[in-house]
């Protein structure tokens, strides 16, 4: 039986000996680009305090706080700034820094960080054309079409058409399963299938378009070393892993005019399901 | 690993160049806690991105420079626990890191990587951040606990679990390498 310095010792040599090797170049150079285009945020406490303020400069300095809080509020109010507010251009990559909110869509990209609150654009989930309106607080996830929250449980919303589900989760090579091409064939795929369970089954209508609302979970599957995965989906060729019965996936499956959409939302527990859903509510999808 | 104070101070204020400075000191050292508990390449340079970016933006938030480094693995660790939880969600098709030990020195050993290897990385997110603090830090329970924000009991009972995990796999490839000797 191992001592507790001997295996004390084991473990600290093997993640040292792991941990040996340097960031790769292409690391630096991608944080510095998004850095570059990342304003700070301000601290609302002064950086250096003042060592000896005595109780008159307190009260001096905390009415002028209150007068300056007043004129910004004012200005805030009034809406006279020249010019009115800056709008970011359409092309624009979404920085780690939210602006204010801008009239015109804006084209969401698969780039991870920050989002404006305000509409977006979709479109690569082809053949479809997408606008969504994002709150604040969300980020884009660095997959295309998805977008995620930044709540606790960071809830996840995504637009996707279905390439196929595996036979196997524990490998994707051995092939896809029959699925038909409507709506209820997604469904009905999707409950025949014993290693997941499919319940909450109502029907919706989003952007005028009708469909089916379900809640997938599925049972642990032991897949050694490989994740378990359960679908293939584009945009993007994403092999997505398996939903728990921790963290069900809540399917929104469209018939857009004889073309199926998949509107894909995780983490949708507790406060943070109202976003969900004023998300999915917001979505104007053009028909192909 | 400590972080030049006046670089911290610097760009604190917003000086871009001092802040480039500080991240190339410090890259490594945060791709290299990132790769032990995620697992994967491509997800630890994700989450030391993303790390170096929320620094960088929150920095002039930061009350006093010379808790930095605390401060800076706290982001650090968030950004891998929203890394690990990405990829669950998004991106299975990882690739999966492989071992290949600095010195070959004996069979045992090597038999010992591959068991703390396969263990290590059944378990839980948590478990492998509190292990890599304690192990490959050289934090305590109290500090592993204060720097991912959670309550020492916490803290005390995942290491204990992670430990006593490998502990059972270093033991149980033991046995194996016992068993096998002996039918020789």
């Amino acid at each position: 039986m191992s001592t507790r310095p001997d295996l004390d010792r084991s473990i600290t040599e093997w993640l040292g000996a792991e941990a040996s090797d340097r960031a790769p170049e292409r690391l630096l150079e991608a944080s510095r680009a998004r850095i570059r285009n990342t304003r700070q945020r301000r601290a609302w406490w002064p950086a250096w305090r003042i060592p000896t303020m005595n109780n008159t400069v307190r009260i001096v300095a905390a009415v002028a706080a209150v007068v300056i809080l007043a004129v910004i509020g004012l200005n805030l109010i009034g809406g006279t700034t020249p010019g009115g507010p800056v709008q970011p251009s359409p092309s624009v990559a979404p920085s780690s820094t939210p602006e204010p909110t801008p009239s015109e869509p804006i084209v969401l990209v698969p780039e991870m960080g920050g989002l404006f609150a305000g509409q977006y654009l979709i479109t690569d989930v082809e053949p479809f054309t997408i606008t969504i309106t994002i709150p604040s607080g969300w980020e884009s996830l660095g997959v295309p079409a998805q977008i995620w929250g930044t709540g606790a449980n960071r809830p996840t919303v995504g637009y996707l058409t279905l390439e196929g589900i595996f036979t196997d989760p524990c490998d994707p090579t051995q092939g896809y399963r029959t699925v038909g091409p409507t709506v209820d064939g997604l469904v009905q795929a999707l409950t025949d299938d014993p290693s997941l369970n499919v319940e909450q089954t109502s029907t919706v209508t989003v952007s005028g378009f009708e469909g089916t609302q379900i809640a997938v979970t599925g049972a642990a599957v032991d897949c050694g070393s490989v994740e378990p995965v359960w679908m293939r989906t584009q945009p993007g060729s994403v092999d997505r892993p398996r939903p728990d019965v921790t963290e069900p996936a809540q399917l929104t499956i469209l018939d857009v005019a004889g073309d199926r959409l998949v509107i894909i939302a995780t983490g949708t527990t507790g406060a943070e399901s109202s976003a969900v859903e004023s998300i999915i509510d917001s979505t104007v999808i053009e028909a192909p | 690993l400590v972080a030049n104070s006046e670089l911290v101070r610097q760009a604190r204020v917003g000086d871009r160049d001092a802040y480039d400075v500080l991240i190339t000191e410090l890259v490594d050292h945060l791709y290299r806690i990132a790769r032990l508990i995620l697992r994967d390449y491509d997800s630890a340079e994700d989450a030391v991105q993303e790390a170096l970016v929320r620094c960088w933006r929150d920095l002039p938030r930061l009350r006093d420079p010379d808790r930095f480094d605390a401060w800076l693995n706290r982001i650090l660790l968030n950004a891998i626990t929203d890394e690990a939880r990405r990829r669950r969600r998004f991106g299975a098709s990882l690739t999966v890191l492989r071992i290949e030990p600095a010195q070959a020195d004996d069979v045992g050993a090597l038999a010992d990587r591959d068991e703390l290897e396969r263990v290590f990385g059944r378990l839980s997110i948590d478990h492998r951040t509190v292990v890599v603090l304690h192990y490959y830090l050289g934090m305590n329970a109290d500090e592993a606990a204060t720097t991912i924000g959670i309550p020492v009991g916490t803290a005390k009972s995942r290491l204990h679990y992670a430990t006593e995990a490998l502990r059972a796999a270093l033991e149980a490839d033991a046995r194996r390498a016992s068993a096998g000797g002996a039918s020789a």
